[in-house]
């Protein structure tokens, strides 16, 4: 564990000012999409404005998600076998919703793609309207049907330009960036995620990270990232590993929630998956009140330098010491639990963040 | 003997109990927050149940797919309830699927913790 590090509060940093950040690197698949929206949709409920256009940010959701699985392709890796797929995200401010998506696409697209997006941007939304109708008559703009009209659709209903990048990445392959936006208030001040999306996909690659959220944990929250880590179980040829990251994920996820303030009916905290050469690794993050410290670091200590048996007896004598226990809803299990669970490969960390608060960092690897 | 039949959420287990076959089901996911209001009304309905008016032993069958450690605290109190009832007239059952090493793990565990008939299925 010595070389593996906690990440998660850079992240949290770099992102502090977005109510909601998801960005996910596979594996894709149809049966997400309904999984995704979950998330989007419990956040932008309880955010003013916004809850109202929450139909319609989830149909952006969708089709851009659906884009992405009909017309991206694996990167083909130097030795000819199949790479990543790309990357799916979002960011939610107080008015506005980012969809970030990056996908390969053949080289011989680019062109085609460019001169679509290029010319979808340029008209009005009377003329997006007409082109529409052409389309769904003829679709003409794509042999692989849909491909001009998800994102004719894409733009007519957010009302916004595209934006976008390539990257050719190899010989017969382009990397396609793109930003659906929408704002809700029209003066907010808009931010271009393109670049920066590109970047932490840079970095997820490079560090092997798979999902990253930032957002509310309260338990309405956690339900549907389960329900996309459950997904990724059944689609990972490391079951036996991932089931394991569900039950962990859960106790870690859940600690945060019961332990963090509630500001805004929002219990906010940060959450990441990845992979390292050591196995697979959860880490999770929150800000708390420098009051609590003390007696979390007690319970941290007594899980610190245990052996798998030593936390399995100190689990076992606990579980059964909680029967007895008359607050109901606090006994310190989970914590216990999850080093169990890690067979004690666990690290934390506390960042001082000044005004009696600290960001309290925790990863496990299994 | 009091029939029980809750319908599983998103967090919360099927729990039902009909007194023809003699046995208690609870299965699916146990996530609630609150675990304590959730696991109260099964644990006093263990606490009132009388092997006497039962023909058969009574069967604890678990088949969870994910619990929280608070779930396990009153699922693990449920059980020692009922070991009151003696070993004769009560046995868990407790069922995981065989890729869940976990499961299979906190099966162990409970069967170490109380003094009751229990069988591992692994399915």
């Amino acid at each position: 564990m010595k070389d593996e590090r906690l990440s998660v509060y850079s992240l949290f940093e770099e992102n502090r000012d977005a109510r909601l950040v998801f960005t996910y690197r596979g594996p894709f698949q149809d049966s997400l999409t309904e999984r995704i929206i979950g998330i989007s949709e419990n956040t932008l409920e309880n955010q003013g404005e916004m809850a109202r256009a929450n139909r319609k940010v989830s149909f952006l959701i969708v089709e851009c998600f659906q884009n992405m699985l009909k017309h991206g392709e694996n990167m083909i890796n130097l030795d000819g076998s199949l790479g990543d797929r790309g990357l799916f995200g979002f960011h939610s401010f107080d008015s506005t919703f980012y969809i970030n998506s990056i996908n390969p696409i053949p080289l011989a697209e680019k062109a085609r793609i460019k001169r679509l997006v290029d010319h979808v941007n340029a008209l009005s939304r009377e003329e997006l309207k007409e082109l529409y109708k052409e389309q769904i008559q003829t679709n003409s703009l794509s042999e692989k049907g849909g491909a001009g009209l998800g994102l004719i659709e894409l733009a007519r209903k957010s009302g916004q330009p595209i934006r976008y990048r390539f990257d050719d990445i190899n010989e017969t392959q382009s990397l396609f960036s793109n930003q659906i936006l929408f704002k809700k208030d029209i003066n907010e001040e808009e931010k271009n995620f393109v670049s920066k999306t590109r970047g932490s996909y840079d970095q997820m690659l490079k560090d092997g990270n798979l999902i990253f959220y930032k957002g509310d944990l309260s338990q309405k929250s956690i339900l549907p990232l389960l329900n996309i880590v459950e997904l990724n179980v059944s689609l990972s040829p490391q079951q036996r590993a991932m089931k394991k990251v569900g039950h962990i994920l859960i106790e870690m996820l859940q600690n945060i929630s019961r332990h963090t303030p509630e500001v805004d009916q929002r219990k906010e905290g940060v959450f990441l998956i990845g992979v390292s050469p050591f196995g697979i690794r959860i880490q999770s993050g929150n800000v708390i009140s420098n009051s609590v410290i003390p007696t979390l670091k007690e319970r941290l200590d007594e899980i610190t330098g245990k052996s798998p048996v030593e936390l399995k007896n100190l689990h076992r004598l606990k579980f059964k010491e909680s029967i007895n226990m008359k607050d109901k809803n606090s006994s310190g299990l989970g914590l216990i639990q999850v080093a169990k669970a890690c067979n004690g490969r666990f690290i934390y960390d506390f960042k001082d963040l000044g005004k009696g608060e600290s960001f309290f960092s925790f990863g496990v690897v299994v | 003997m009091r029939k029980i039949n809750l319908k599983s959420t998103e967090d919360t287990p099927q729990v039902e109990y009909h007194d023809g076959d003699n046995i208690l089901r609870i299965i699916g996911r146990s996530l609630p927050e609150d675990a304590w209001a959730f696991y109260e009304p099964v644990i006093e309905w263990a606490s009132v149940y009388s092997p006497a008016s039962a023909s058969s032993a009574l069967v604890i069958e678990l088949f969870l797919e994910y619990f929280n450690s608070s779930s396990g605290r009153y699922i693990l109190e449920l059980l020692s309830t009922l070991e009151k009832k003696g070993i004769d007239n009560v046995k868990v059952v407790w069922c995981a699927e065989k890729d869940d090493e976990l499961m299979v793990e906190k099966g162990e565990e409970f069967s170490s913790l109380v003094d009751l008939p229990f069988e591992i299925k692994v399915a």
